[in-house]
């Protein structure tokens, strides 16, 4: 397996406009293979705007973002980018333009052209991956919204990608939603060995990434593990991020003076120091 | 409730008509309304006649299905029939009510005119009643593809088609939204002279033709994130072929052609 | 009180199929509470939601507002749903007006309100969510942020000056700091005297904000009460299932191994509560 990251961006910044401020200001960031990276950030931060630049549907102001090696600035290769690492939106309905499921699925194969007799097999089993085989045969406005990404989710599979990068794909969807599409990707990324970028502003789900990312104004302003990220509370406070809840109890016990750990992310991690300072508390 | 509106009057089932290329079809369907243009006399509409029930057969339509095609046209069937049976000239008088003249030649161009509009619309409706309106809209694009060379976007137009078809339940279900939301403010959609109503419509097609626009952003970025760069180089998951069946069916168009055509030519 | 729902069923039809949407709903909406509608999607939150202002109407029983049906002919009809304001999800998609101000003058003008009152209840909905009112009632709504817009459009359901205010899923899309900007309004709302009937899936920001939580599941009403005493049983919610606060859970799983947290949920008495108990070093017998 290449050492080389799979993703890399240096010294990257865009404008929207010409005299426009700065959108992503001098960003550098390496993501190596199979790593499933989750980035937060208050909206305005910057990290819709890189996700766009990572597959070169935006170019670099100044910089450069390469996937696999490949440039995005070079044009004879931006097809070969997008196919590699593919990307999920927020808005489920704006990503599907066929009547039916398997029709859409075969969108992307049709686009990079993909002999018709190779089709059925690589739509079915990028169906199967993202457990939608069974609605097949169903028109996309029926679907629930988590249905609807996952649909969006094997069109990209269908084109056998190295990288996903999802831009806050479970925004607009209900609990149920966005557990099924957090788990199929996390098992894509598992199973499949797919990189995984996944955009979001829900901490729980950032909670069960490897590694974090914070963006603030245009800038990375945290890069660590999710303990790591987590237990910097007032930090996230100040860049206009929240902590899950079990953290904040964490924080509010520090404050009233108990030595609770700075990595509590959920109600195991409590009850676990909760038994480690008064073990006669708890009869576990 | 309105999710469920399917466009055209697609009746899904398998028939051999169903199976038919689409290409096939659509050429049939314009060599069927000439044939019924070109039909002599009012005799003449029986092997029509005769050749519509076997199409509908054929795809197992229920006859029913065929009469309720004609229920939007049923005033204009009306008027034609009685617009020519009174105000025709002819030379034989067929009825006379008081001052009143029916001529025969009258009454058989009622009947000529009234049939043929029949035949059209019927005839017409097999070939959207068979063809699901995305197979249709490949079956317009293979066919328009040749006036590639001057220029004519064929794929786009396509494109265009299906997409437009994929989200037309999901605008329907948008505007259902908003009305909703405007009518909780107090909008009223229902009283009032056409200005009133004209105007009232504004708070929500504004929100609507604003959503279809940044859908239409939205979506030609995620086609570009699928590597969508126009129709060159592109495959096609449905390939289509013409099979005995279709060849089998032109045949039997050209029999009709024969049967309306032959016996003036001879006589 | 202001809204009785007396078995209120709806069905629908589309095409041969009749759907239940809601069977034999009875509930009542106190003066003054909070009230949470929880359930799935497809439960009929938003269903319900349409029935107390009028723009659903039941297809037996009846809703009664002040003691009077909603539903009945005649032309209090209006008046009476006026004073219900549905917000709905993703309410900046009906943002429309070529400026703030106008659109959130609608509400007021189609009440046939005047230009003097309607300007009073403007600038007061736009500084009851924080939008300065000299900065931004001649911008056109489109060129606000996200949270702009929704706060523009919830202005325009607040300007009718409802006394009760529906909200399905109010914090639908939002950041985290947007979402707490928003709830804080919608305390401040209901401190200030309107009754809330609060559609949501984030049960913390329930926990945080309801005083009394109602639970549909596919047209039913299934639980009703105070949130503390909805929120303990973990069990039934999960077979629905429905999630339950983080903190709620953490008291349920301390209770089972002999910590009780005597009922305190919040987050600042709750940590009160569990570093008192730690402190103490246990044996703190329920």
């Amino acid at each position: 397996m290449s050492q080389a990251p799979h993703l890399k961006v240096s010294g990257l910044s865009y404008r929207y406009e010409p005299e426009a401020p700065l959108a992503l200001d001098g960003v550098s960031l390496a993501v190596p293979r199979g790593q499933f990276v989750a980035v937060l950030g208050h909206n305005g931060s910057g990290k819709s705007t890189l996700a766009k630049l990572l597959n070169g549907l935006f170019l670099p102001s100044e910089g450069q973002v390469t996937v696999s090696g490949m440039d995005t600035r070079d044009d004879s290769v931006v097809w070969d980018i997008r196919r590699t690492a593919g990307m999920v939106f927020q808005n489920p309905d704006n990503q599907l333009v066929a009547t039916r499921v398997y029709d859409d699925v075969a969108f992307g194969l049709e686009n990079i052209g993909v002999p018709s007799e190779d089709m059925p097999a690589r739509i079915e089993e990028a169906l199967t991956l993202t457990g939608m085989m069974e609605f097949s045969e169903r028109a996309p406005h029926l679907l629930s919204g988590g249905q609807k990404q996952r649909v969006a989710i094997a069109g990209i599979l269908a084109m056998h990608p190295e990288a996903l990068i999802l831009d806050e794909a479970t925004a607009m969807l209900d609990p149920k939603g966005r557990q099924e599409v957090l788990e199929t990707v996390r098992r894509l990324n598992r199973e499949q060995g797919i990189t995984v970028v996944w955009i979001t502003h829900f901490m729980q789900e950032a909670a069960t990434a490897q590694r974090v990312l914070v963006m603030d104004r245009g800038k990375i302003a945290m890069d660590g593990t999710p303990r790591e990220i987590f237990a910097q509370v007032d930090r996230l406070r100040a860049l206009r991020l929240d902590v899950p809840p079990m953290t904040r109890l964490a924080q509010l016990l520090r404050k009233r003076g108990l030595d609770i750990s700075q990595d509590v992310l959920d109600v195991d991690d409590m009850v676990r120091e909760v038994k480690r300072l008064c073990p006669s508390c708890l009869n576990m | 409730m309105l999710r469920d509106i399917t466009l055209g009057q697609y009746y899904p089932v398998d028939s051999v008509v169903h199976r038919l290329d689409p290409r096939a079809k659509i050429i049939l369907a314009f060599l069927y309304i000439i044939a019924v243009f070109m039909v002599p006399s009012l005799w003449f509409y029986l092997p029509v006649f005769a050749y519509l029930v076997l199409a509908t057969l054929l795809a197992k339509l229920p006859p029913g299905m065929m009469l309720r095609s004609l229920k939007p046209m049923r005033i204009i069937l009306v008027i034609t029939f009685i617009l020519n049976l009174f105000f025709a000239s002819g030379t034989t008088p067929l009825i006379k009510i008081g001052s009143v003249v029916i001529w025969q030649e009258g009454f058989m161009n009622a009947l000529v005119f009234t049939f043929r509009l029949v035949f059209l619309v019927t005839g017409s409706s097999i070939l959207t009643l068979t063809t699901s309106p995305v197979t249709l809209t490949d079956g317009l694009e293979r066919l328009a593809s040749p006036l590639k060379i001057i220029k004519f976007p064929a794929h786009e137009m396509a494109m265009m088609m299906t997409i437009a078809l994929r989200f037309i339940p999901t605008l329907v279900e948008e505007a259902d939204k908003i009305m909703k939301a405007q009518t909780a403010r107090g909008a009223d959609f229902e009283t009032g002279n056409l200005m009133a109503r004209a105007r009232a419509m504004i708070p929500l097609l504004v929100p609507l033709f604003i959503s279809a626009f940044r859908r239409a952003g939205d979506l030609a970025m995620a086609m570009e994130a699928r590597c969508y760069r126009g129709g060159e180089g592109r495959t096609r998951l449905h390939k289509l072929q013409f099979h005995l069946r279709d060849l089998l069916a032109f045949l039997s168009m050209l029999l009709l052609y024969l049967v309306i055509l032959l016996p003036g030519w001879i006589w | 009180m202001p809204i009785v729902l007396e078995h209120v069923s709806h069905l629908y039809r589309s095409g041969p199929v009749t759907t239940t949407a809601l069977e034999d709903i009875s509930l009542t909406i106190n003066d003054g509470e909070l009230l949470a509608l929880i359930g799935h999607t497809g439960s009929g939150k938003s269903t319900l939601a349409q029935h107390l202002n009028g723009l659903l109407e039941p297809s037996s029983g009846r809703v009664l507002l002040d003691g009077q049906d909603i539903n009945q002919k005649g032309a209090s009809r209006r008046a009476l749903r006026f004073q219900v304001g549905l917000v709905f999800q993703y309410p900046e998609h009906q943002l429309f007006e070529e400026t703030v101000y106008k659109d959130i003058a609608f509400g007021p003008k189609n009440m046939g309100l005047d230009a003097a009152e309607t300007d009073r209840r403007v600038r007061a909905a736009m500084e009851m969510v924080g939008l300065p009112f000299d900065e931004m009632q001649s911008r056109s709504p489109f060129e606000l942020s996200g949270g702009q817009m929704r706060r523009a459009a919830l202005a325009g359901v607040l300007a009718m000056q409802p006394r009760v205010l529906v909200l399905d899923e109010p914090t639908a899309g939002l950041d985290p700091s947007a979402r707490d900007y928003l709830l804080g309004d919608v305390k401040r709302l209901n401190a200030q005297g309107t009754t809330v009937v609060l559609i949501s899936h984030a049960m913390d920001e329930v926990a945080r904000l309801a005083t009394r939580v109602a639970v549909l599941e596919r047209g039913k009403l299934v639980m009703e009460g105070p949130t503390r005493e909805i929120f303990t049983q973990q069990e039934r919610l999960s077979a629905m299932g429905l999630d339950i606060p983080e903190t709620y859970k953490l008291a349920a799983r301390l209770k089972e191994a002999g910590l009780d947290l005597h009922g305190h949920y919040a987050m600042e008495e709750l940590a009160d509560e569990l570093a008192g108990a730690i402190k103490g070093g246990g044996g703190d017998a329920a």
